[in-house]
């Protein structure tokens, strides 16, 4: 089953999140505009606002108020990304091209930042402080996350919770905030959404593991770019690191990345095979099904609803993916 | 170097340093260059939240917080228009280091006024970025003259100060204060020398004009003008821009500047 097709019964609400998203990214500048346009019809799973309405669902389900949230999120997500494609001077992103491909890192970082500063005007219309500060946190949890990205490139001597801290910043804490956001807005308990923090906590660590494991092992076309990029960019992602435990594998990557510019896709073909025929992978996945368990275990402390059966099967579906 | 009172440069410092302790970021720290705090700007401010009722932390947090989103802006701007094919290592982390620069001082302003549960003023900066980042696409595309790319530039610099001190004051009056930011822009670029973005810009609309002049003579010039039309709109400003911009006027005019200092 696809993803979309396990929340196919928010697809109404996804709908009016996707119109909201569009008017709010309207701006003056034709290239501006062009630009945000653009990084809106890219598209993407919009995990996030799915997030926040299943979450809603577990309080007062008021869609105004809680599309407000579903949108600044995502909107967030995207600014981010836009930024991240200068950062990673990305082509392609989901197979078309980005914004700093079609035009130049000058109006990336503008669109970024008009993007950024329209979810926060649009947010601001949630007069719920500690959401608010949540959020903000996480913004800047997520910045430090990606400065530590870039410390971490290229070194081999890593450790296993250096990773999972980097993820957890990069990645795992937005859709926990989107999650516990969600509670929020709708005015849930706060166990459930302390239940709900946690749940979107452990499926982001999940998600990006196995996210990280697909750049070693799905196609390009289903990447929409290399594989192996994240190693050629210098990132020790699990499956990089587990595979260091082999000191020979290890000796080798080390040389190579002591001279970071000479590396390029065909230098990293055998680092790359190697990984994708050991263990590695089989044993990035293990720990990324760990973390699946637990946010079922999370999802036990809610009320046995339609809703969270939902976030259990896009659990599932996460742990499943393949692409 | 703006000369104050003992008081004042002493108010400045303090400021300089809550503003540098906020950002701090180790590795930021270590491998990007910091990043320029208009001294010409958080004086303005300063007068602007020495108008207000507003209890001292306030106008600090305040004063803070909008230095940092002009200081993200800025960091932003940094950026190169186009990645080089040829790179290096250490161009590469810098590039990638001043894009999560400015995207981490952008978040702190957000935190800091979540913290203080000012979401209206959230509200209210996030717009400006918003039409910050509009203008900044008009002068990157739509200027075509020196002159028109002068005006969008001291909109884009008056800007943020502006939308602030709309929640405070009546900013009717407040128009000169596009060329006190003007000025000191293109003065921190006279001073920096560096060959940014937007002096590329310039050079090549400069280039269009054929006036044989170069970028630094065309920005001197600018400068003069800026300061005769900041002088011409001086009487309608509210008392303590009027004086803080003389004071910017003045500047390098040491004798004039301490007769201003003693009323």
């Amino acid at each position: 089953m696809k993803l979309p097709m396990i929340y196919s019964y928010l697809k109404k609400d996804l709908d009016r999140i996707e119109d909201a998203m569009t008017n709010t990214i309207r701006a003056e500048h034709p290239v501006l505009e062009d630009a945000s346009v653009q990084l809106l019809r890219a598209g993407g799973k919009r995990i996030r606002p799915v997030f926040v309405l299943l979450s809603g669902k577990f309080g007062t389900y008021e869609l105004p108020r809680i599309q407000t949230v579903a949108v600044a999120l995502e909107l967030i997500h995207m600014a981010s990304l836009v930024h991240d494609d200068v950062i990673d001077d990305a082509e392609l992103r989901r197979g078309k091209p980005t914004v700093k491909a079609k035009w130049d890192n000058k109006v990336a970082m503008y669109a970024g930042d008009y993007i950024f500063a329209r979810s926060l005007e649009y947010l601001s219309k949630l007069e719920e402080p500690r959401a608010h500060q949540i959020l903000a946190h996480t913004i800047v949890e997520l910045c430090v996350g990606e400065v530590e990205q870039i410390r971490d490139k290229y070194r081999i001597e890593q450790h296993l919770k250096d990773y999972l801290r980097r993820i957890r910043r990069k990645t795992a804490i937005l859709i926990a905030a989107s999650a516990r956001l969600g509670a929020i807005a709708s005015g849930a308990p706060l166990e459930h959404e302390r239940a709900l923090y946690r749940y979107g906590y452990y499926v982001g660590m999940s998600y990006q593991i196995i996210d990280d494991v697909l750049d070693f092992t799905a196609s390009e076309a289903d990447l929409g770019k290399p594989a192996g990029g994240d190693l050629l960019q210098g990132n020790m992602t699990l499956p990089a690191l587990l595979a260091c435990e082999d000191r020979f594998f290890k000796e080798r990557l080390t040389q190579a990345f002591r001279n970071p510019e000479a590396l390029d896709q065909e230098t990293l073909q055998p680092f790359i095979q190697h990984i994708k025929t050991s263990d590695s992978i089989k044993r990035s996945l293990e720990i990324s099904d760990r973390y699946l368990q637990k946010a079922y275990q999370e999802l036990d402390k809610l009320p046995p609803t339609r809703d969270r059966n939902t976030l259990k099967q896009i659990a599932r579906h996460i742990g499943k993916r393949s692409s | 170097m703006i000369v104050l009172s003992y008081a004042s440069t002493e108010e400045l410092h303090t400021l300089r340093n809550k503003i540098e302790k906020r950002m701090q970021q180790d590795y930021l720290d270590k491998n990007t260059e910091a990043p320029f705090l208009d001294e010409n700007k958080l004086l303005l401010l300063q007068t602007l939240f020495g108008q207000t009722n507003l209890p001292d932390k306030q106008q600090t947090d305040y004063t803070i917080t909008i230095m940092l989103i002009q200081m993200a802006l800025d960091t932003h701007d940094k950026v190169i228009v186009t990645t080089k094919t040829n790179e290096t290592a250490d161009e590469r982390k810098n590039r990638q280091l001043t894009v999560l620069a400015g995207t981490y001082y952008s978040a702190l302003y957000y935190q800091i006024l979540a913290g203080l549960e000012e979401i209206d003023m959230v509200a209210l900066l996030a717009t400006s970025i918003k039409e910050i980042n509009e203008q900044k696409m008009s002068l990157h595309y739509d200027a075509t003259t020196s002159e028109a790319f002068f005006k969008k530039l001291g909109q884009l610099e008056g800007c943020l100060f502006r939308t602030a001190a709309s929640r405070f004051i009546d900013t009717a009056r407040l128009e000169p204060l596009d060329d006190y930011c003007l000025i000191s822009r293109l003065q921190q670029e006279v001073r920096e020398g560096k060959q940014t973005s937007l002096l590329v810009k310039l050079a090549s609309i400069i280039e269009m004009e054929k006036s044989g002049l170069t970028v630094m003579q065309v920005i001197q010039q600018e400068i003069e003008a800026a300061k005769r039309r900041l002088l011409a709109g001086l009487d309608t400003l509210p008392p303590a821009f009027a004086k803080l911009s003389r004071k910017l006027l003045l500047q390098g005019n040491r004798q004039e500047e301490l007769f201003l200092e003693e009323g």
